[in-house]
């Protein structure tokens, strides 16, 4: 009985990945219109400063996801979590997921493009008091959550040109939004500059 | 090693960035987090509360103006923003906005600072809107006495009576730019405006308060006024403009629009009863200087204890058009008290 429980999980498991392939061989000629810079994708990491107005510091890490490659075109999934403070007013710390298009050409540049949605928490940047029943006291301040959509635009460059084997740098401009925020939405622009590595 | 460089360098931009220029707390009142700022002499025992106008603008972002910086050489120096205004954060309800909740929020205010900085005296320095704050704050007895005195600068405690001035003000300006062939084609869109807006209320009050800015109500002399550094604001301080511009939008529509044109608390000045410097800059076109006048001769304070004081340099900010003078009559009146 016991064995029977985990020989189907692994089972599953093990044929996975195969059943994952499976579309990309079974559609496309994948000689007919070869991307310059194919990408392998097995687990692209992504490691950026995030800076939000550029200089108020954090981080980004993400992995992405090729959907769709057509020469020099592709079409990917992201996801990235990260944070940042903005000293005095406020740490926020982000959970991301994106859409995007990326147009490299034969020299290696490429342009970007991603839409995404995520979840923005913000945690003040300093103690916190408030009226308590004998007087002023101190609270922890647990943070609000916020709803993040995103739009970001970037350019790169393959990084074997500087001797970097298997890297993209890159460098974007995202704008994000915070909702709610004292009944709107409040806007904030950042600063990306990062590289990616293809680990084979 | 290329690795370890960059790792080297993002390590130091997220333990050694920018700092907040003082000390930086928030207060928690229904629902809103105000952010609360010290910097200065905190040693000497006196600390001025600055409260700001508006509605809806900041007071936190002046640790970076000349005159704060000056002041706080010798005394502290407090700043905080109000709800839904500058920096403050927290999504409290949009029919929590109303003078009695300001009122609240201040009270909380002083309380913390009270809490943090034991054996010190407390004075609060209230510009524009602020003004009404404080009037209304220190008409309750319980409150003033928490309070060594007072310094209502350009301070609009009726607003009834200072926009019809205000209205009276830009015709005149107006009408002076066309006689100097100076700024012709707004003075006149502005002329005909007023001509068919008798009275300053509601909606209007965002049309009046463009018109006046651009007449120069706020600033008398552009080109000598103090001026924020932007980049030390905008990149390198707990600044958000993204926040003020939510936040004076968010006031506007669900508090000044609808309450403050009718704003009269002329019958609590005489509860008033504090030593206070009445400040106000004779070129002032948001609350002209008549408001200043009449402040002074409204308080219940002794006549011994209360100064006016005149900024003939000024408009609607002295602290900015005359930094130093403004400073000076500050300084003497914590001096003395």
């Amino acid at each position: 009985m016991k064995e029977d429980l985990l020989v189907r999980p692994l089972a599953v498991m093990a044929l996975l990945p195969v059943a994952v392939q499976l579309p990309a061989f079974a559609g496309t000629d994948p000689a007919a219109l070869p991307s310059p810079h194919a990408q392998a994708d097995p687990m692209p990491i992504t490691l950026a400063y995030f800076g939000e107005v550029a200089t108020h510091p954090g981080l980004l890490l993400g992995t992405e996801h090729k959907a769709w490659e057509v020469g020099w075109h592709r079409a990917f999934l992201a996801a990235h979590v990260g944070g940042y403070r903005h000293p005095g007013n406020h740490v926020g710390l982000f959970l991301e997921g994106a859409v995007g298009y990326r147009l490299t050409f034969p020299s290696g540049l490429s342009l970007e493009t991603l839409i995404g949605t995520g979840y923005l928490h913000t945690l003040l940047d300093g103690e916190v008091f408030t009226a308590g029943a004998t007087g002023v006291e101190a609270v922890r301040d647990w943070g609000r959550p916020a709803w993040m959509p995103s739009v970001t635009l970037g350019c790169g460059l393959d990084g074997s040109g500087l001797g970097l084997k298997a890297t993209r740098l890159f460098t974007r401009i995202q704008l994000f939004g915070q909702y709610p925020y004292n009944g709107a939405v409040l806007p904030h622009a950042a600063a990306q500059l990062g590289v990616t590595w293809n680990f084979r | 090693m290329k690795l370890r460089f960059a790792l080297t360098v993002t390590l130091a931009l997220l333990v050694g960035a920018c700092g907040s220029p003082g000390d930086m707390v928030f207060v928690r009142s229904l629902n809103a987090d105000l952010p609360l700022l010290v910097q200065g002499n905190v040693a000497s025992r006196k600390m001025v509360i600055f409260i700001h106008g508006g509605p809806g603008g900041t007071g936190v972002t002046r640790y970076a103006s000349a005159a704060f910086q000056a002041l706080g050489e010798s005394f502290a120096v407090a700043s905080y923003d109000q709800r839904m205004a500058g920096l403050a954060q927290g999504n409290p309800a949009s029919d929590s906005l109303g003078l009695d909740q300001h009122v609240r929020d201040l009270d909380l205010v002083v309380e913390v600072l009270r809490q943090r900085y034991p054996d010190t005296k407390f004075y609060l320095l209230a510009h524009s809107w602020g003004g009404a704050l404080a009037t209304a704050y220190l008409a309750n007895g319980t409150q003033q006495a928490k309070i060594a005195g007072w310094m209502p600068t350009d301070a609009a405690y009726d607003m009834v009576t200072s926009l019809r001035q205000s209205r009276e003000w830009a015709i005149a300006r107006a009408q002076d730019r066309i006689a100097q062939g100076k700024d012709v084609s707004l003075a006149q869109e502005a002329l005909a405006w007023y001509g068919e807006t008798p009275t300053i209320t509601g909606a209007r009050l965002v049309k009046h308060f463009t018109f006046i800015t651009k007449l120069g109500a706020y600033i008398h002399n552009p080109a000598t006024a103090d001026k924020l550094n932007a980049a030390q604001v905008l990149f390198f301080g707990p600044y958000s403009m993204p926040s003020e511009s939510i936040n004076l939008a968010q006031t506007f529509q669900h508090f000044a629009l609808d309450q403050l044109a009718s704003l009269d608390l002329g019958d609590r000045l005489p509860a008033i009863t504090l030593p206070s410097l009445v400040m106000g800059g004779r070129h002032d076109g948001s609350v002209p200087v008549a408001a200043s006048q009449a402040i002074y001769a409204r308080l219940g304070t002794a006549a011994a204890d209360k100064t006016l004081k005149i900024f003939e340099q000024s408009a609607h900010r002295p602290m900015d058009d005359e930094p130093q003078a403004f400073v000076a009559a500050v300084k003497e009146f914590l001096t003395r008290y």
